[in-house]
């Protein structure tokens, strides 16, 4: 089975939620798909629905008004999964820790196997980051 | 005899058609300036799709959303099949052509179905338009194979086309009405493997991937190879109907049939899509009525002329 | 952009180098431009305590323990070089270092 295993760091697809980040980190996730950065050379594909995706990008500091979206999103796709915190928003709330809208981080509503750090990160530090998760979907067995 | 010789070609034929994925993927990749992923991507993205979980929205028809991937699949790979076999001049039966394109057509269509059976409303609209776009590009695609193939001695068959063609070359380049048929089926081409800029079926910035938006893992695997084996079939039938070229031996000839299908496929998917946006729904139909629906008349209307 | 243009542009590109960098695929060094903000590197000995910092940053990244030694935890920061401008002993600089791949948010923490 070790094709099995290896097609699926071959192949993992993106499905990216937005979980009130301010776009910074969406724009950035968008240029490590762009020409220059080609995140489909490691077999990446921004996917449309959830279905369809082995990973999970959530950006932002997740609210009130986000959580359930992010919840319901993760719950629909089918395993084996990995979910990738993007920026220090998505990692630890970063400025917005005390809002009262503040639901967040990602981490405390879904189990997050990759943190990626910066604000916004650098477009090869999420080509570094999805590597990583790829790896982790590797591991997984499903 | 012949049901062995189906059973080896269908593997061949969807081994084909991934690979020639993976090349459409890499040519559009460096048309756009980008390295572009590996090859074999799209074994890659079938291995991982059949091992992942099944999920089964509770909304869905049960029956048909479950059959259907696993039905077209098996129906498009049947019409890869069946041409592949009537290339290699073991199936002489008059009018497969047409029952190739009718399986084509009943994969498609039941894909939709299956994926508007999820109860997804996003599924439904493509089932829609889906419906909308076959027949508008259906026939003329069938009107032209009917003005390609309807001189060979079993009649409307690719055995049939193949030994005419062997007698007086290409269809394209020795007659007019072979020159239009092909023009009017390379238009259609595109639709048949729904890519820009006819995919409004499903179009993932309007209906999000359309039917295929609830299908996931092992189901979406089979719906995606449906889909290119359909794409790689049509452009496999375009190259044996009107670009078959005597070289003397028969290997020779098939492996020539079979790059003659890669280019014509680079040139109206690959390139076409890279070029030009997705165009409207309602833009679809009126193109397909005018411009290759007249082409492929005038070809039957040259055949006609050409003979009485 | 018209169609013909966009033609022209597409064949010659397919001939072409690719524009896309190796990294992360191939050991490449990756421009940072001199302004970058990046990870945070501290230098305890130049730190007098004066707490400027701490009250400075936006985020809440910088912490005191006890004896007024302070620390950064890099899940926090936002990378807005507010400490490093109000340092009065220049102790704190923002580095070129991008890549902040951790698997827990522990590793994020720094000193
Ligand atoms: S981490 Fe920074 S760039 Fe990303 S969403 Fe938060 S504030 Fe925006
Ligand atoms: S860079 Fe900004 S957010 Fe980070 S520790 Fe310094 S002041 Fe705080
Ligand atoms: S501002 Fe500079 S000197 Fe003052 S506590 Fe912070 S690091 Fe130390």
């Amino acid at each position: 089975m070790v094709f099995v295993s290896r097609s699926r760091a071959k192949s993992p697809w993106i499905f990216q939620v937005n979980a009130a980040s301010c776009n910074g980190c969406l724009i950035e996730l968008l240029a490590a798909l762009s020409p220059r950065y080609d995140a489909e050379r490691l077999g990446c594909v921004l996917v449309g629905s959830p279905r369809h995706a082995d990973i999970l990008v959530a950006m932002g500091p997740v609210t009130s008004k986000t959580l359930p979206v992010l919840v319901r999103a993760y719950r629909q796709m089918p395993e084996p999964k990995v979910t990738v915190a993007l920026g220090t928003c998505a990692v630890s709330g970063g400025v917005f820790v005390g809002s009262h809208v503040f639901e967040g981080p990602v981490g405390k509503v879904l189990p997050v196997d990759v943190y990626i750090g910066g604000c916004p990160p650098k477009p090869e530090a999420i080509l570094r980051g999805l590597m990583k998760a790829a790896e982790k979907l590797e591991g997984v067995r499903g | 005899m012949l049901a062995l010789e189906l059973l080896a070609a269908a593997p061949l034929i969807a081994t084909a058609s991934l690979l020639y994925d993976g090349v459409d993927r890499k040519v559009r990749a460096r048309m756009q300036g980008r390295v572009g992923p590996p090859l074999v991507q799209p074994f890659y993205d079938f291995v991982k799709l059949l091992s992942k979980d099944r999920i089964v929205p509770r909304a869905s028809a049960r029956l048909i959303y479950t059959t259907s991937p696993l039905l077209s699949s098996a129906l498009a790979v049947t019409a890869g099949s069946l041409l592949l076999a009537g290339l290699a001049g073991s199936l002489r039966v008059p009018g497969d052509v047409v029952l190739i394109l009718s399986l084509l057509t009943v994969a498609s269509l039941l894909l939709m179905v299956g994926g508007a059976s999820s109860g997804n409303p996003y599924a439904a609209v493509s089932l829609a338009r889906g419906v909308s776009v076959l027949f508008s590009y259906k026939v003329p695609m069938m009107i032209s194979v009917i003005a390609a193939s309807a001189g060979g001695a079993p009649l409307l068959s690719v055995a049939g086309a193949v030994e005419l063609q062997r007698k007086s070359g290409p269809l394209a380049l020795s007659s007019v009405s072979g020159a239009l048929a092909l023009a009017s089926f390379l238009l259609c081409m595109p639709s048949e493997g729904e890519v820009t800029p006819f995919d409004v079926t499903t179009a993932e910035t309007e209906v999000v991937y359309g039917f295929m938006i609830e299908y996931g893992g092992p189901y979406l695997a089979l719906a995606k190879l449906a889909k290119s084996v359909s794409r790689f079939t049509a452009a496999l039938l375009a190259s044996s109907l009107f670009l078959y070229t005597p070289l003397g031996s028969r290997p020779v000839e098939l492996a020539a049939c079979a790059l003659g299908a890669v280019v014509l496929a680079l040139i109206s998917i690959t390139a076409l899509g890279t070029f030009v946006a997705r165009v409207r729904v309602r833009q679809v139909a009126g193109f397909y009525l005018r411009l290759p629906m007249v082409l492929a008349l005038g070809a039957l209307a040259a055949l006609l002329l050409g003979r009485f | 952009m018209g169609i013909g243009k966009i033609m022209k542009d597409a064949a010659t590109r397919l001939f072409r180098k690719p524009s896309t960098i190796g990294y992360p695929l191939k050991p490449e060094r990756v421009e940072v431009p001199d302004s970058y903000r990046g990870a945070i590197d501290f230098d305890p000995k130049l730190c007098v305590g004066c707490m400027l910092c701490v009250r400075f940053c936006p985020s809440g990244a910088i912490t005191v323990a006890d004896k007024r030694r302070i620390a950064f935890d890099l899940a926090r920061c936002i990378y807005c070089g507010q400490c490093a401008e109000v340092c009065p002993r220049k102790a704190i600089k923002l580095t070129k270092e991008f890549e902040l791949i951790y698997e827990s948010i522990e590793s994020f923490k720094q000193q």
